[in-house]
Order: structure tokens, then C-alpha cells, then sequence
């Protein structure tokens, strides 16, 4: 991972999301580690923030081996929605919830909910998903932009910004990032 | 001017809201559903939430014994031993008071379920219960030995019910892929409410759903929602997230 291109996103990102309250950034497969790197820099940064990152594309398990630091990260809570699916049973702890299923979206959003409650007023609350294009390997496009519209529109009523990723290369899903107010493409020749 | 109505919360917010606030206060309501979709764990919030409220409450089981039914409830919150310590919450076996009363506990007559009917009403008055439960009324006419005795015994249940003080849940159990609310097709009659749980296959998976079919006694939403038991919370429900087309395992 290169630490300029990791810093340039990070910015762009940081500087999207105080801005508005949803943004959606489509990466190419190649920078989606570049990426996710870039916005747990950003947990760390802004350690008084509350995340909740909901992973469909990486185990908790194997985020934990790639990004070691969110080990430490106090300020983040993960919702798996793979590790089960995929047979890794874990049990879930005070930093993970593990949800049966990727297409058990309700769960996932009333997961979320519980995980805003643990914040204080003070706190500014994110929403990292990761991916929509991984939801879409198990649900139907249609569900998930419905998914994504009731989060999208709770989310906000519970004063949470969203952060949404799509893969650029699986662009049945590049749609889906309209609901978002601000859309970040990150090209791979513009980051190279 | 806001308008207070009295009712029992169930200890579910969500459901509560739906129902502006709550079960109105004296009724019946059969909590129907196949095996497995919450119908027990859904009772057995309401009664605790009733012994917090200081509303004593009585479990009336048919169908799991005592201690298997308290050993699935101790991971939930809701659960407070000392709330059955002290009485406000009664776990009582309808099987062990049958067999006190000298029933024949394979089929009753209809000498039996007229003192069974009797007992229930005495434990209710005595424990001066606001709550009941009775898991489920499916077995308990299971023990009947026809359907004229069925169609008899429903019947009174309603008409003694309707007359006690207390607000109810009679759990009724109905095989998968069914659309109806019971097994005998009158349960829902001598019932002012029914809560159905049910499933909807997404992607091979079951996603848990609960609709309040009918409330007397308030204005409620009749949308369907998915619900989720969560080994620590509880019932807890949220919008389902509808689409065009999904099999369903229980309308």
C-alpha cells in the first residue's frame, strides 16, 4: 500500500463526508484495500467519531490480519455478515456482531441501530458498508436499493453519516450509489 | 388533548408503537405461528415486562416442560429470576394440575375441560394475575376428543376469559405453508387481536416476520415486519424490507 495514495483518499473522503450526510465511492477492485486502509486511518485520526463498519467482502477475521491497528480501535464496532454465511463460526463480542446471513438485511439494520445507541450525544456517528456490490451477490439489486433507501433515510433521522462502496468493476451496482448526495469514483489512473 | 388508553405494554417498543401504545387492556389475543417463530419467547416478554410494570402474570404450559422453558429464557434480558421468585411472574405446568385434578391427561372429557377451565380461572383469581399466557391452546385441545368438544371448550375459554380480569395470550400453533391463523378455525374467533408469526424465504434463508392481523380497541398498522430474536434482546422488529415477489413460507 502506498502511504500518498492512502493520505490522498483519506482526504477526499474526510472532507466528502463532513459535507454530506451520505457519500457513495466507487474503487476499482485493485484499490479496495487502498481504500478501506484509508478510512480506518480515519477511525484512528478521529478517534472521538463512533463507526460501524458492516463487511460483506472481508471476514472480521481477516480484516483483523490485514489492518491489524482496528484491534485497538475503541471507537468501532463491525457487523459480519460473511464469516457465518461462509461456515466460521465466532461468538460475538463487545467489537463484532455476526449476523446468520448477508440477506438478512433487517437484522443488520436493527444491528446498527443497537451500535448508534452505544454512542454518546457528543460523538459524530458514521456507517461504513462494504460492499453493495458484495450484498449483491446475495440479494436482488431491487432489495438492496431498498435496503439502502430505509437505511439511508434512518440513518438520517438518527444523525448518522454513510459511507457506501461499490466495486467498479461489478457495475450492476454502480445505480445503486445514486441515493447517495455526494459520489466519489476513485480511478485508478487518477490515484496511480 | 391526548387521549390515555389503558393497556399492557408488551415489552416489545416497536410493537407497542404500532399499536399506540400497547394490547388494549382485557384482551385476548392469539399469538399464532408455526414451530420456531417466536411464539413462546414473544409470551414470555410480555409477562416480564407486565411483573416490572407490577402486573403479576402466569404461564400456563402444555407443551414444554418447566425447567427446559426457564433454561431458554435465561440468556434474555427480559428474564428476571427473581421476578418468578417473588411471584409476579408463574411458570405453572397445566399437565402437572391436570394430573392433581385426576384427569385423564390423554383425552379429556368434557366433565375435564370444564374443571380444567375452572382451575385455570381459581390460579388466576388467586395469583390475582392481569396477565396470562396459555402455550398453547393447539395442545391443549389436542387432549379433546372432538370436534364438537373443540368448538365447546374454545368457546367457554372465550366467554371465561372475556369475564376475568386479565389481558391474554393464547399461543396457536399451525403447520408451515399455511394460510391460516389456527388449527381448529375458531381460535380466532373468542380472540380480540391476532399477532401472526411467520417466515418469508429470501435467497433460501428465513427471514422472521410479525404482523398484527387484528386489535380490537385500537388503530394499529397491519404492515408486516420482520422480526428478530436476539439471544440477548429478545423480540425486536423493524420494516421488512418488502419486494415485488418472494416465496412465502407463511403469508
Amino acid at each position: 500500500m502506498n502511504d500518498s495514495i492512502i493520505q490522498g483518499i483519506k482526504e477526499r473522503v474526510s472532507t466528502a463526508i463532513k459535507a454530506n450526510s451520505t457519500i457513495g465511492i466507487q474503487v476499482p477492485e485493485a484499490r479496495h484495500s487502498d481504500l478501506l486502509k484509508s478510512i480506518i486511518d480515519l477511525m484512528q485520526t478521529n478517534n472521538n467519531d463512533h463507526w460501524t463498519f458492516v463487511t460483506v467482502n472481508n471476514t472480521y477475521n481477516t480484516l483483523q490480519n490485514t489492518y491489524p491497528e482496528i484491534k485497538e480501535l475503541q471507537n468501532l464496532h463491525i457487523i459480519d455478515c460473511i464469516s457465518t454465511y461462509a461456515g466460521i463460526i465466532e461468538p460475538n463480542t463487545e467489537s463484532c456482531t455476526h449476523i446468520d446471513s448477508p440477506t438478512m438485511l433487517e437484522t443488520i439494520t436493527l444491528e446498527a441501530s443497537h451500535s448508534y445507541q452505544k454512542t454518546s450525544p457528543q460523538q459524530e456517528r458514521f456507517l461504513l458498508i462494504d460492499s453493495l456490490s458484495a450484498f449483491t451477490l446475495h440479494n436482488t439489486p431491487g432489495l438492496i436499493k431498498k435496503f439502502m433507501s430505509l437505511l439511508v433515510n434512518k440513518s438520517r433521522s438518527d444523525n448518522v453519516h454513510i459511507i457506501t462502496i461499490v466495486i467498479e468493476e461489478e457495475s450492476a451496482t454502480n445505480s445503486l450509489l445514486q441515493l447517495n448526495e455526494k459520489i466519489i469514483v476513485l480511478r485508478d489512473s487518477f490515484i496511480g | 388533548m391526548t387521549e390515555f388508553r389503558d393497556v399492557c405494554t408488551t415489552g416489545i417498543q416497536e410493537l407497542d408503537f404500532h399499536m399506540e401504545g400497547g394490547i388494549p387492556l382485557g384482551n385476548t389475543v392469539l399469538v399464532t405461528g408455526s414451530s420456531g417463530c417466536g411464539k413462546t419467547t414473544l409470551c414470555m416478554q410480555y409477562l416480564f415486562e407486565g411483573a416490572r410494570n407490577n402486573e403479576p402474570g402466569i404461564f400456563f404450559t402444555i407443551t414444554e416442560p418447566l425447567f427446559k422453558l426457564t433454561k431458554n429464557m435465561e440468556s434474555y434480558s427480559f428474564y428476571d429470576k427473581k421476578l418468578i421468585e417473588e411471584g409476579k411472574v408463574n411458570i405453572i405446568d397445566l399437565r402437572v394440575i391436570s394430573e392433581r385434578l385426576g384427569l385423564n391427561s390423554e383425552k379429556y372429557s368434557e366433565e375435564d375441560a370444564g374443571a380444567l377451565l375452572d382451575i385455570l380461572k381459581d390460579i388466576a383469581d388467586e395469583l390475582n394475575a392481569k396477565r396470562l399466557v396459555i402455550d398453547s391452546i393447539t395442545a391443549l385441545c389436542y387432549h379433546l376428543q372432538s370436534r364438537e368438544l373443540i368448538r365447546d371448550f374454545i368457546f367457554k375459554l372465550g366467554t371465561n376469559l372475556a369475564m376475568m380480569d386479565c389481558t391474554t395470550l393464547l399461543t396457536s400453533e399451525i403447520p408451515p405453508q399455511t394460510f391460516k391463523f389456527s388449527q381448529y378455525d375458531i381460535e380466532e374467533f373468542i380472540s380480540d387481536g391476532i399477532i401472526f408469526l411467520g417466515d418469508i424465504d429470501r435467497q433460501g434463508d428465513l427471514i422472521r416476520t410479525l404482523q398484527v392481523v387484528k386489535m380490537r380497541g385500537c388503530h394499529h398498522s397491519r404492515s408486516k415486519y420482520a422480526m428478530n430474536i436476539n439471544t440477548q434482546r429478545g423480540i425486536e422488529i423493524t420494516p421488512l424490507i418488502k419486494t415485488n415477489h418472494y416465496s412465502m413460507v407463511n403469508p
